[in-house]
């Protein structure tokens, strides 16, 4: 009677699909995490096809969170060989477990994630920026740019403002002209080496604006204190050859041997 | 042989001390004048009313106070209507101060008692105790001082002392082997609790017993003078000192009491009179209830049918009759030392000298005035005392749900019991922002985890049609660690929200729990959400919900189940068991009974689990035994 009820129980299960797929998959879903973590490893080298479904089912049911870490990034390997057939169950899958507690969990669905495209998924990508755990507001900072998604662009300077690296890289990438003044007037509210870094990288790309804007840019980082700013117009000197005359070039050699005392 | 020289030279020394004063046999277990209506009736007759106003010779309101100065004491006599102090002096004061016509009295130092003059305050006598003080009383021109001493005997001695107050000279004095509490003393009689059953009553001339009640229903811990006439009860309430008293029973006397609140249950009617801490200025002044005798005779119960509560600095006025809250008064910053009745007023000291006064039906602040120095505690002789000065500073108006809110959110963890209190009452008060007010409470991060619970309570309670939708907007706040955004309150929330829709009294309409689900949901799915806040909303969610939200809740069990899955994920899970198996119907316990018997489910959550469903430690190693990686279920197919 009670091995009927509990059968019963189990196929009733709202990820009754996934349970099913599971009964064949057992060494992931092993006592013994080892043996899970060496599953899910040969799942990340098998064909997608078969792997793939094994690995979501698996995960539905709930796994060791190492071996779920593991699962995690079998599957991102699976969606990075092919997004355009990467299974919907697998999306879903990565969206539940991008919410999950646990934050090496966490991280290793928003890098399965980084493959997929679409308007939902740069929306949680930006919402990540909020998340309490750095790494991953990393992966998250680094989509931003990647997806070039601009609106993220004040929480990215909030970010800088707190000392974070990835989101000046964001924001290296993401600024015009306009956000690069603003994050000149962070001199002072953010840490002088991450200031200066993420000037230097704004100044060393080659489309910034007109003339006027480069030299107000390149005075702005400048004008931050520390060695780095240094550095960062030595980059910014040397990227450019002495020939054909550049302005951007002089302008960064008179503000060097300002800092330099030349 | 030592010992016994010297038990005798302290009997001889006792002997010379008393002098000349009569020493009578007055307290004993048998009586004959028991609740004797007649001899009460006779005695009570003899006594001569009290004035209306202050006792003092000087006819004024006036206040003793012990002052704190370093290590050392002094008492200032101010003078309530001309805002003035009278005196000021050095004085080592032990107990509490009684004031007669033309002394105030007082233990100082280790074992005298001293008069000093009300108008100079210069000592004029001072009496060696032969003992350890109980309590002091004072009647016009007599000081009435119960001692307990040891006397070398096994048993040790109390004894009531009959002082002349001008002079300090010993009149009479009564010994007890039984034990006395502080007395009290009124227009030729002294009353006298004895060994809390019983109220002896003397005549003051020479301590003769003239009638004696003895407590049928409740015993007698404190004795009153008051004004207008004498009292006396315990913890659980008041008898007026007239006739009917001589039944000794609650039913036949005239008794007032009101059901206490249970938020606080320090507050007493008055001083414990065979407490010896009592005897003084004590943190026990802080949590009274202040009342004046309803006026006209015949007429048993409290004047104007309402009392003062007072916990540390906060005053409550309240209906006596049904407890319902008529004021709250919010005394800034520092404690209340102490407080009296005085039947137009209630006048209060606080520890930093604030000097003020209540109108005890409106609780409006009447008369403020501050006195340099730090303060013990105090004594009011102003019977009748109505302020004509006024407060020096315009008090804002303020509405009683805006004084209860300040009170229960009032940072000093001291105050726990007026802050339950006033949280209880700011569900009654009639405003329509209670439920916001306790929302408030619910999202400050300082309010104490007991009035979270207390504050929980009172907004589930709330039936009114919006409060629900200001719980959802409540819940409303978001996890943001890019502007430092931090949610508060969630589980209480969510328990109040839970709650609210599992009262079949509210009303609590499809689109209102569809706007508090979405609400939850964000919680529910947010990774910061904490472990202890992620129980009560996965509650909250299936309480509300249907399958969907069930589903929800059974990912998250599914996913938080495994050894060290998380840090807090046994809290979670153990939480989502709960839900799932107490609200979750039929397809929640399936969810419970699948991970109950799944071997990937830690040990610890499959005893839980098994638990729940009633199942005992053979299911357990049923479940532990299963081939690895696979159910019960999977084994048998």
């Amino acid at each position: 009677m009670i091995h009927n009820i509990r059968q019963k129980l189990f196929l009733a299960l709202s990820v009754s699909a996934f349970a099913v797929s599971a009964i064949a998959a057992p060494s992931l879903r092993s006592k013994n995490p080892e043996e899970g973590l060496e599953a899910a490893k040969g799942l990340a080298k098998a064909k997608a096809s078969k792997a793939v479904p094994t690995l979501v089912s698996g995960l539905a049911l709930g796994l060791h969170k190492d071996v779920t870490v593991a699962a995690l990034d079998a599957l991102a390997v699976h969606g990075a060989e092919n997004t355009k057939k990467f299974p919907k169950k697998a999306v879903k899958t990565l969206l539940e477990y991008a919410r999950h507690r646990n934050d090496l969990v966490r991280v290793a669905a928003y890098k399965g994630l980084v493959p997929v495209k679409g308007k939902d998924v740069d929306k949680l990508f930006f919402n990540a920026l909020k998340d309490k755990n750095q790494n991953v507001r990393q992966v998250a900072a680094r989509q931003m740019a990647a997806r070039k998604f601009t609106q993220a662009t004040p929480a990215l300077l909030q970010l800088l403002k707190k000392g974070d690296v990835e989101a000046g890289k964001a924001l290296s990438t993401l600024a015009d002209v306009k956000t690069a003044k603003e994050i000149i007037d962070l001199n002072g509210h953010a840490p002088d080496d991450l200031l200066a870094s993420t000037l230097g990288d704004i100044a060393m790309r080659k489309k910034l604006g007109s003339e006027e804007d480069t030299n107000a840019i390149l005075s702005g980082l400048a004008k931050v204190p520390g060695p780095e700013t240094i550095k960062q117009l030595q980059r910014v000197v040397d990227s450019i050859p002495e020939k054909p005359f550049s302005q951007k070039r002089k302008e960064a050699e008179i503000l060097l041997k300002q800092r330099l005392g030349q | 042989m030592m010992l016994k020289s010297k038990a005798l030279l302290s009997a001889v020394l006792a002997t010379s001390l008393v002098g000349c004063a009569a020493k009578q046999k007055t307290f004993s277990l048998s009586s004959s004048k028991d609740n004797d209506k007649v001899a009460l009736g006779k005695a009570l007759s003899t006594m001569t009313p009290r004035s209306q106003g202050p006792v003092n010779a000087l006819g004024k309101p006036l206040a003793f106070l012990v002052g704190r100065k370093k290590a050392a004491r002094e008492i200032v006599a101010y003078d309530l209507n001309s805002k003035s102090v009278l005196w000021r002096k050095n004085a080592d004061v032990r107990s509490r101060i009684v004031v007669s016509q033309n002394v105030v009295s007082q233990l100082e130092g280790e074992n005298q008692l001293v008069g000093r003059s009300i108008a100079k305050g210069q000592k004029l006598w001072t009496w060696q105790m032969p003992g350890e003080l109980v309590g002091t009383a004072a009647d016009k021109n007599t000081i009435y001082a119960t001692v307990k001493s040891s006397s070398g005997k096994k048993d040790k001695v109390w004894m009531l002392v009959s002082l002349d107050a001008q002079s300090g000279k010993e009149k009479w004095r009564a010994d007890s082997n039984g034990a006395l509490g502080t007395p009290a003393a009124m227009g030729g009689l002294v009353f006298s609790p004895y060994l809390k059953q019983w109220l002896s009553i003397l005549d003051a001339k020479t301590g003769k017993q003239l009638a004696r009640i003895k407590g049928e229903d409740q015993e007698i811990s404190f004795i009153k003078a008051n004004h207008d006439g004498v009292y006396f009860g315990s913890k659980s309430g008041v008898f007026a000192l007239d006739s009917k008293a001589a039944s000794g029973k609650v039913k036949k006397s005239s008794y007032a009491s009101l059901t206490l609140p249970a938020e606080m249950p320090r507050l007493q009617y008055y001083a414990d009179s065979f407490d010896p801490v009592q005897a003084g200025y004590s943190a026990y002044d802080r949590n009274r209830v202040l009342w004046d005798w309803k006026a006209g005779k015949g007429v048993a119960g409290f004047e104007n049918d309402q009392v003062v509560l007072q916990s540390h600095r906060f005053f409550f006025g309240v209906n006596a009759n049904d407890g319902t809250l008529n004021w709250a008064y919010n005394h800034p910053k520092v404690d209340v030392v102490a407080s009296a009745h005085q039947g137009q007023s209630i006048g209060f000291l606080s520890m930093l000298g604030d000097l003020s006064a209540l109108d005890p039906q409106s609780g409006e602040l009447t008369y403020q005035t501050k006195i340099a120095g730090q303060f013990l505690g105090a004594t009011f002789d102003a019977a009748g005392w109505t302020p004509t000065s006024g407060a020096d500073v315009a008090m804002e108006s303020k509405s009683n749900a805006d004084v209860l809110v300040s009170i229960a959110g009032d940072k000093d963890a001291r105050y726990s019991e007026a802050k339950k209190y006033a949280i209880a009452q700011l569900s009654q008060v009639d405003s329509p922002s209670a439920a916001t007010d306790l929302i408030g409470l619910l999202k400050n991060p300082k309010t104490s985890s007991s009035l979270y619970q207390t504050a929980t309570e009172k907004l589930s309670e709330n039936k009114d049609s919006n409060a629900f939708d200001e719980v959802v907007k409540a819940l409303d706040q978001d996890y943001d660690f890019v502007s430092s955004k931090k949610a508060h309150g969630i589980a209480a929330l969510s328990k109040a929200m839970r709650l609210m829709v599992q009262n079949p009294e509210n009303k609590i309409d499809s689109q209102a729990k569809s706007k508090g689900l979405v609400s939850l949901k964000y919680h529910l799915e947010n990774p910061q959400t904490s472990s202890d806040d992620l129980v009560e909303v996965m509650k909250a969610y299936v309480a509300l919900g249907s399958v969907n939200e069930v589903a929800a809740v059974s990912s998250i069990l599914l996913l938080s189940r495994m050894e060290g899955a998380y840090e807090g994920s046994e809290v979670a899970a153990k939480g989502a068991i709960d839900a799932l198996f107490d609200l979750g119907g039929g397809q929640g316990r399936e969810t419970v009974a699948y991970i109950a018997q799944d071997a990937n489910t830690s040990k610890t959550l499959l005893e839980y689990a098994n638990k729940t469903l009633g199942l005992g430690g053979e299911a357990v190693a049923q479940a532990e035994q299963a081939t690895d990686g696979q159910s019960p279920v999977e084994t048998r197919q």
